[in-house]
């Protein structure tokens, strides 16, 4: 089975409509999906066009049976809403310095924090916690 | 009128807004462990007159000097009429600074730095703004909250993103990490970040910043940026009634980085300093509203000062300001 790696972007509506076709149910083949869309169903072609390009975004493996491609789910829809989450946090996050208003995170990350730092801390918590603060 | 001048007047702009910005911030650096003391919102507040001021007054003595000009004009006493030994920082009589051509170059660079930096900050909050809708297709909205989400993550983050729509990010590791008062903590600071407004002020604080001493204004920036985080920290623990549950969720936040579960993605430039916060929630209750409050007042009656001492001297001034540039 051939699949290809690629950095996770939304999906645009067929797509997402043959995603969720496939996490619903696969293997299938360009055909049994564009019979799933039922009334919506369009051109074998757009639908092969389609298909083929979330595999090249890594997103549906396939396997060649005959003439034909049989499609599946490379990711599943958690794994790709993580996926998308990470690089869209990631995308926001390593903007330079200008973007920098853009966001406002609870904790930053490029703090330095060391065990022993973080203990004493932790200690000086539990002793105001102690103290009703 | 020669609208040439207006490189004179740009100039004089920018040259007085670097020498106040150098005092300013240097003041700012000098001062900043006491001001951490006071409180947060003095922090800020004393930041953000370090970025305003300098450009306030650089165009409130350029304004003045025009406007002097003008009046002296109409009222026939030009002085520009007396010396022809350097350029005018005069409306009528400005037309020679096309001819500098350092004047022209400086202006330039200057000008050219300024639609960069202006380009560069409103590309990065359209394209936040698209970040942050795709995050929240894919987000789960937390109970009653408005614009806030848990979006599904092994990564523990939470951010607000988008100045247009600010947005709550929290990814569902941060979420399951914290118990029930520590997320009550986290989303109370976020949303203090959005009520504040923090998102659209630190925009607008980044551009004039173009107008300050290079790396000195940067600290300044750094300065709002970790007592904006203060703020928020001392919002929220008034809001959960302690100061350690904040504290608590800081550090259970914080604690991730050092098991090495959160990889790069939760790198973002302003620095917030983790230990400061937790000492600032303990040690320095207070908020420093009204030192905050304080500054404001001198702020006013140091505009108001500064623009009457140039109405004053405007003369002196302007003959100053021409010498040095002319």
């Amino acid at each position: 089975m051939r699949t290809r790696a690629k950095s996770v972007r939304p999906l645009g509506t067929l797509e997402e409509r043959v995603m969720r076709i496939l996490w619903r149910g696969g293997p299938l083949s360009v055909r049994e999906v564009n019979g799933r869309l039922g009334e919506d169903s369009l051109a074998h072609t757009t639908i092969m066009t389609t298909m083929d390009r979330l595999y090249k975004k890594g997103l549906l493996s396939r396997i060649k049976e005959g003439v034909a491609y049989i499609y599946s789910a490379a990711l599943t829809r958690d794994e790709y809403q993580q996926r998308l989450v990470g690089a869209t946090v990631s995308e926001l996050m390593t903007k330079d310095g200008d973007a920098a208003p853009v966001l406002a995170a609870f904790v930053d990350a490029a703090a330095e924090l060391d065990e022993e730092n973080l203990a004493k801390l932790e200690a000086l918590i539990a002793e105001r916690r102690r103290s009703g603060d | 009128m020669a609208a040439a001048s207006l490189i004179g007047f740009g100039l004089v702009v920018i040259t007085v807004s670097m020498l106040t910005s150098l005092l300013l911030s240097g003041a700012l650096v000098r001062f900043a462990k006491r001001l951490h003391e006071v409180g947060p919102r003095a922090g800020r507040r004393a930041a953000t007159l370090a970025v305003i001021l300098p450009p306030l007054i650089g165009v409130i003595v350029s304004g003045t000097i025009a406007a002097s000009s003008l009046l002296a004009y109409f009222a026939g006493q030009d002085h520009c009429l007396g010396h022809g030994h350097h350029l005018h920082l005069c409306p009528i009589h400005g037309a020679q600074w096309l001819s500098e051509p350092w004047a022209v170059a400086a202006m330039a660079f200057f000008g050219t730095f300024v639609i960069v930096r202006l380009g560069q900050t409103v590309w990065g909050h359209v394209s936040a703004q698209r970040l942050a809708r795709r995050l929240r297709l894919v987000g789960e909205p937390i109970g009653h909250y408005e614009h806030t989400f848990i979006v599904p993550s092994d990564e523990r983050f939470a951010f607000t993103a988008g100045v247009f729509t600010p947005t709550v990010i929290i990814s569902r590791a941060a979420w399951d990490a914290l118990d029930v008062s520590q997320r009550q903590a986290v989303l109370a600071h976020e949303h203090a970040h959005v009520r504040n407004g923090d998102l659209w002020k630190r925009a607008i604080l980044g551009l004039l910043a173009c107008f300050g001493a290079p790396i000195l204004i940067q600290n300044a920036l750094k300065l709002w940026d970790i007592a904006s985080e203060r703020v928020s920290d001392h919002e929220a623990a008034r809001q959960v009634g302690k100061p350690s549950v904040v504290a608590s969720a800081i550090l259970r936040l914080a604690r991730t980085r050092t098991t090495n579960q959160v990889p790069a993605v939760a790198v973002f430039a302003a620095a917030c300093h983790v230990e400061g916060r937790i000492h600032s929630l303990f040690d320095h209750p207070e908020s420093g509203s009204h030192a905050a409050k304080k500054l404001l007042i001198v702020l006013v009656l140091g505009v108001g000062a500064v623009a009457l001492a140039v109405a004053s001297f405007s003369e002196s001034l302007h003959h100053l300001l021409e010498t040095i540039l002319g």
